[in-house]
């Protein structure tokens, strides 16, 4: 696998909600070993971006190509996409009553290997005794979270995208799972070992301290403004609002 | 026909304190393991003549199709659990309708005494080449103060066979009651409105799971009648309809004192086209210092839901089935593990076996 594999390519895309053109024109190449940030006001498409990549049924492609490993996934099922290596962290999990944390994470485990890696992450969570609860029934927002997370390394996606990893989430259980996810995304190795790719949604940006991004996008209207360095980025945000993103939207 | 299926298990590893073992009309087993008195009603009739008299029909009017019952002792069983005695295992029944176009007509009689805590456990169906036939089973059961009592039931028929149980139940001051309901069948009708009498702070609970399959019609619910002050209730009710099946899920929760507490809840999921259900919630109150609620809905398996579980690499297939089986699994209160496991296997085979129904 070389580095400058590109794993996700996205081009020109469009994606309509409902008969609402919510993205257009938008372009991302992701490679492998890469960590994409994506910034931008609610209602800007991000996650529009992530459930089409996905391929949940509210979001329409009604044109452009979404390329994975080399190869477009606008035919596939959700279910197909998540068996190539496409993993999605949702925002607002579901809650699905009957089955419990447990049965599902080993449903999900690619192996059993994988499923005790899991078990033993659950306990660094200090989520063990939700493990046979019904999952995602009545958890708190960050509860919701670690769940999330505990599923998506269950599946061991070769992209994984995180819609608002830490929204809800107090700032110890934040430094659990970010030295997970950084674990998982292998951040601690060198550029050229790093297997795992990533699209992160964050507003807070406290997700950055534990895993380090490589590119920044910040989304208006859904296209993306600019593009480049995610920690300058994220501090012109902090400093001047989307004000300035707006602007250079409104040039492009 | 295996009788597990409907909770039913006579091999060793099956811990339990009796059996009650009805084909037709004959009693095939009847064992009496414990302290817990397992007798015929018949025997129970010429042992205790005063106690059946005044028990029989105490609780259900003995009109209608139940007027043949008046006539002739049918068959079925007196289980009594002496006061004060904690059951360690459960009874466990079965009634069989072995002959093809049988009627059954079975008439039981349960008493738990003061203090006592109980676990029963029926399964009713039939033979496996049975299509039609008749069960018509009248249950009474009075739960003592400060007992309790756990009675689960679990059907499985045939498509023609016609299902009318009456049950009603007392329980006495600060007794409690838990029924457990639980069918995954195709069958012509299942027509059952257990009540429930409540007296001061007493409780009572009935959950059922119903999955109708095939032309199946199901008009099943439970009553609640808050007499006693404090008294409290829950009805919880989940229904999967398929198939050209129909469905009336119903509740009533009548509070008659004060400081009582009512709650029904009737989730219905549709998974074809064909199917119809009907959620019918009911609440009187005669007091004003009374809590009564209720919700009902009704509607296909949520998209998001099976979406979020196709996102792990979950087919749509498995996902439904898995979702299914979820919302069927019951809040199986107070239950032995092996009829746990039955049940569970019981949903399994179903699911497995609806195929194109989802």
């Amino acid at each position: 696998m070389r580095r400058e594999e590109i794993v996700l390519e996205i081009k020109d895309l469009a994606v309509k909600v409902d008969d609402r053109l919510v993205l257009e024109g938008l372009n991302l190449s992701v490679r492998r070993g890469e960590v994409h940030v994506i910034f931008g006001q609610n209602g800007s498409g991000k996650s529009t971006l992530l459930g089409a990549i996905m391929g949940l049924s509210r979001y329409r492609v009604t044109e452009g190509d979404i390329l994975f490993l080399g190869s477009s996934v606008l035919g596939l099922s959700i279910h197909e996409r998540a068996r190539l290596g496409i993993g999605l962290a949702f925002q607002s999990p579901r809650a699905v009553r009957g089955v419990s944390l447990r049965s599902f994470l080993k449903l999900v485990a690619k192996d059993s290997e994988a499923f005790e890696g899991v078990m033993e992450l659950a306990s660094e969570f200090n989520f063990h005794q939700h493990l046979d609860r019904d999952l995602n029934v009545g958890f708190s927002g960050g509860e919701m979270k670690k769940s999330e997370v505990l599923q998506l390394i269950a599946q061991d996606p070769t992209l994984l995208m995180l819609d608002e990893p830490e929204s809800g989430v107090d700032f110890e259980n934040i430094a659990l799972l970010g030295e997970a996810l950084r674990r998982f995304l292998e951040r601690e190795k060198p550029f050229h070992q790093r297997t795992k790719s990533a699209i992160l949604i964050t507003h807070s940006g406290h997700i950055l301290d534990y895993v380090t991004a490589d590119v920044g996008h910040v989304m208006v209207k859904g296209r993306f403004a600019c593009s480049g360095n995610p920690y300058d980025i994220f501090r012109r945000i902090r400093e001047k609002g989307y004000a300035e993103c707006v602007e250079c939207y409104l040039c492009l | 026909m295996d009788l597990r299926r409907v909770g039913f298990d006579l091999s060793p590893s099956r811990k339990r304190e009796g059996s009650f073992f009805v084909e037709d009309h004959s009693i095939s087993l009847l064992e009496r393991l414990g302290e817990v008195e397992v007798m015929s009603l018949g025997e129970a009739q010429e042992r205790y003549p005063e106690l059946v008299e005044r028990l029989r029909f105490s609780l259900i009017r003995p009109e209608g199709e139940l007027a043949k019952f008046k006539e002739v002792t049918p068959t079925g069983y007196f289980i009594r659990v002496p006061a004060g005695v904690k059951m360690s295992f459960p009874v466990q029944s079965c009634y069989v309708v072995k002959t093809e176009g049988f009627e059954q007509r079975v008439h039981n009689l349960i008493i738990v005494e003061e203090g006592a805590s109980a676990q029963i456990i029926t399964g009713c169906t039939r033979g496996s080449h049975v299509l039609a036939g008749l069960h018509i089973g009248v249950t009474e059961i009075f739960v003592g103060k400060n007992a309790s009592l756990t009675y689960t039931m679990v059907h499985e028929w045939g498509k023609e066979m016609e299902i009318t149980p009456k049950t009603a139940v007392r329980v006495e001051e600060g007794g409690k009651y838990i029924s457990n309901y639980f069918a995954v069948t195709e069958v012509k009708r299942v027509i059952a409105y257990p009540r429930a009498f409540l007296s001061r702070r007493a409780f009572a609970g009935f959950y059922s799971s119903i999955y109708a399959k095939g032309l199946s019609f199901f008009d099943t619910g439970a009553a609640l009648i808050l007499e006693g002050d404090g008294a409290r209730g829950e009805i919880v009710s989940r229904v999967v309809a398929g198939d050209g099946s129909k469905v009336i899920s119903r509740g009533l929760i009548e509070a008659r004192s004060g400081s009582t507490r009512g709650h029904m809840e009737c989730n219905a999921i549709m998974i074809s086209d064909s199917s119809c259900v009907q959620a019918i919630p009911e609440l009187t109150s005669y007091h004003p210092d009374v809590e009564l609620s209720h919700e009902a809905a009704v509607g296909k398996i949520a998209q998001e839901e099976i979406e979020y579980l196709m996102s792990r690499g979950v087919s749509e297939e498995a996902a439904k089935s898995l979702i299914v089986k979820g919302f069927l699994t019951p809040r199986l209160e107070n239950l032995t593990p092996e009829l746990e496991e039955a049940v569970l296997n019981t949903i399994e085979e179903a699911l497995r076996t609806a195929g194109s129904g989802m």
